[in-house]
């Protein structure tokens, strides 16, 4: 009799604790979308592996969209309720397309696992959130913060003659090389480029074209955004220096560029281009691609309009979360789980995410040009935020092909365009 | 009494049954029968068709970006697209391409109707290979063309084997809009092809077989007989090709993304860009209104001009 009574209360107590459990541990589904970048998605594959391991009422569901529709998907799901309860998104359209919506929440500090907001801003170096802040909120934590460096395949330049060495201080110094390194046939077409940029989507255009931007003091609209300020002679600055690498060095040829590659460094990893730009998780691409490349690659920094003070953009994506989303909560308590490795993000990616005391993780002694990416990121700064990301992108990229592909006047077209981003500013 | 509650039976039946006949005749029930099986294709057409498109011309005058609540504008946004450059060239390059796609296609499918029209070894063998562009997607064209049409691509392979020039055709304002039409001629000649070959399947042996003795030539015969004879077929063929050519999409949105610099960039295109890029449904509605109206517009200006014409026989 004893001995049932206290089989009875085992049970008892074995069946309590169980009920206690269920409820503390409703399942749970959590949507996950990000773009198509391979090494990216390998990792984000293997940390919500683990997340789910450790917390089982808590299913992920993760997607992977391509690149060249990955906005407007965002948009269009995120904006009719069918988005992801997670996105990784970056700043420009975050701030321009997402914030205005009102399509994403702000930090929940206390999900993410701190007491404040300051001490969250603590564990991250001064800038590392700025591109996801409007009016002192902040609506992300990053998952990639990038600059540029110039990234060189070291054989080519010592073929020409050129020390291992040489790194271009200006950008003339890198076309008159640049020039010297591509290659022609007999009937005088280009089949090598000693320097070009990336000729794919809208963003891409964008993103390369604020990195001369940002060094000539261009802004694509007034500090009130009421007018665009595209045309203007320091617009027109950034729009030569690219357009000089194709005309005037012949060092770029946007006809030789692979328009369709996943991979942006396509071009670099298949040896048809010597130099170009590169950021961080660039570097795991071009070894990924092409191992015996990437050991005879070396990076060095951009060259600079004005070499005595040195400019650099910073641009970055964010793990945000869906402001219609209903499990908000666990939605920011993934997200902390997935910024909580900036070592494993450092080495398996090379996603710099702006953590304060990076460079003291063991992992950084093994991550590439460490020192220097923090230069980066430490002088560095956002572009001027604007509305509409995706329209002034949009037109910005047709300009620049118009200028690029077939060598029309700068300032006419910089004027046509600023026309088209007056309109798209009514 | 009884005869009173007899007569009134009576005619209650009478009303009855007049009601009845009236209403459950033969030809009313096979009209609801017809309406019980087109029911339900009706109503997927009314909900996938008829309900956007009124919400389409609702939308228009609204500003909306599918988050907050529509602000209407009223004509605000017809008169913001009509100061938009970039429309107004959308409008242009759609009905270059138009016209330069289903001018050349209706002339060549044409000529191969009236080739195959006629009793050749393997007639059956050649039809079916200038149709098989038709039944495939009009992805998988683009795609295979785009490819074809890199700057190292197989056309230039070709040409540059014939010693001509060998241009970079998807980035070159001059030679993108070629690269999109050259495709669209390839895909849609088999179409049209076979709706001459109909129309010309239709006209009785007897009037050539009449020309012949009176002498006429190949020529005259083309002239006076098959081409007002085929008037009804060539007026619907164009009135399907210009339908399809100004709401093309695909081709300029897989091979070139209205690019380069905007030169190939149609009016479905901007519409869709405006829409699913940009977050502007309204402005974007509003863009879909005007081609509406301009299809329509040139549908009805077509029918007009072509109509049903008794006097061809």
């Amino acid at each position: 009799m004893k001995k049932m009574t206290v089989l009875l209360l085992i049970l008892l107590l074995a069946f309590s604790s169980s009920v206690l459990v269920a409820q503390e541990q409703e399942p749970v589904t959590v949507t996950f979308w990000s773009h198509t970048h391979p090494p990216m998605v390998d990792l984000n594959e293997q940390l919500i592996a683990e997340y789910m391991e450790l917390n089982p009422h808590v299913t992920i569901e993760y997607q992977v969209i391509p690149n060249n529709l990955f906005f407007e998907t965002m948009l269009v799901s995120t904006s009719t309720g069918v988005g992801p309860d997670v996105m990784n998104m970056g700043n420009a359209q975050l701030v321009s397309d997402y914030l205005p919506r009102g399509l994403v929440a702000e930090l929940d500090v206390e999900a993410l696992g701190f007491e404040s907001l300051d001490d969250l801003l603590a564990t991250y170096v001064p800038n590392a959130l700025s591109g996801a802040m409007v009016d002192g909120s902040y609506y992300g934590l990053p998952s990639e913060i990038n600059t540029d460096m110039l990234a060189i395949y070291t054989p080519d330049l010592v073929e020409a003659g050129y020390p291992e060495d040489w790194a271009p201080t200006t950008w003339d110094e890198l076309g008159e090389v640049a020039g010297e390194l591509s290659r022609f046939d007999e009937d005088g077409n280009q089949t090598h480029r000693g320097f070009d940029l990336v000729y794919l989507h809208a963003g891409w255009f964008s993103n390369q074209f604020q990195t001369l931007a940002i060094q000539t003091g261009c802004t694509y609209y007034n500090d009130d955004l009421t007018e665009s300020t595209i045309n203007s002679p320091e617009c027109v600055a950034a729009a030569q220096i690219w357009h000089d690498m194709i005309f005037e060095y012949q060092a770029a040829n946007p006809s030789l560029s692979s328009r369709e590659s996943t991979v942006p460094l396509q071009d670099y990893i298949d040896g048809t281009v010597t130099m170009t730009f590169i950021q961080p998780w660039g570097m795991e691409l071009v070894r990924q691609g092409d191992p015996e490349r990437w050991e005879n690659t070396r990076l060095v920094a951009l060259p600079q309009v004005d070499p005595e003070n040195p400019s650099n953009k910073i641009n970055a994506y964010y793990w945000a979360v869906n402001s219609g989303s209903e499990v908000q909560e666990e939605a920011w308590k993934f997200i902390a789980f997935m910024a909580s490795y900036p070592g494993r993000w450092l080495v398996d990616v090379n996603f710099l995410q702006g953590n304060v005391g990076m460079d003291e993780l063991p992992e950084a002694a093994d991550f590439p040009y460490a020192d220097q990416w923090m230069v980066g990121l430490d002088s560095g700064d956002f572009f001027q935020l604007y509305p509409a990301a995706n329209e002034t992108h949009e037109a910005l990229r047709v300009a620049l092909e118009n200028i690029l592909f077939n060598n029309t006047d700068i300032q006419s077209t910089l004027d046509n365009l600023k026309a088209e981003l007056d309109f798209i500013l009514q | 009494m009884a005869n009173r509650t007899d007569r009134l039976s009576a005619q209650r039946i009478s009303a009855r049954t007049i009601l009845q006949s009236r209403l459950f005749t033969y030809r009313t029930r096979q009209q609801v029968w017809g309406l019980l099986f087109a029911l339900p294709a009706v109503t997927l057409f009314a909900v996938f068709a008829i309900y956007p498109i009124i919400q389409t011309f609702y939308i228009s005058f609204f500003d909306y970006d599918l988050v907050n609540t529509p602000d209407y504008v009223g004509m605000g946004n017809y008169e913001t697209i009509f100061d938009s450059p970039i429309f107004i060239n959308s409008i242009r390059f759609t009905f270059v391409y138009a016209f330069g796609t289903y001018i050349p296609t209706l002339i060549l499918a044409l000529i191969l109707a009236l080739t195959l029209n006629a009793r050749l070894p393997f007639r059956g063998f050649w039809r079916m290979m200038n149709f098989i562009p038709v039944v495939i997607s009009w992805v998988v064209v683009s795609v295979v063309w785009k490819l074809m049409f890199h700057r190292n691509g197989l056309f230039n392979a070709g040409l540059d084997s014939l010693g001509l020039m060998t241009p970079d055709w998807l980035l070159s304002t001059n030679y993108a809009p070629f690269a999109i039409i050259i495709p669209s001629i390839w895909k849609e000649l088999g179409f049209y092809m076979v709706i001459f070959l109909a129309g010309l399947q239709n006209i009785p042996n007897v009037y050539y077989e009449a020309s012949k003795i009176d002498g006429a030539s190949s020529l005259q015969s083309f002239r006076f007989i098959t081409v007002p004879l085929l008037r009804p077929t060539i007026a619907l063929a164009i009135v399907i090709s210009l339908i399809e050519g100004l709401k093309v999409f695909i081709p300029p949105f897989v091979m070139t993304q209205g690019g380069p610099a905007g030169t190939t960039r149609v009016m479905a295109l901007i519409i869709y860009q405006t829409a699913f890029a940009n977050g502007r449904f309204g402005r974007a509605s509003a863009m879909a209104v005007i081609l509406f109206l301009i299809i329509l517009s040139i549908t009805l200006i077509q029918n007009r001009l072509y109509g049903t014409r008794r006097d061809i026989y």
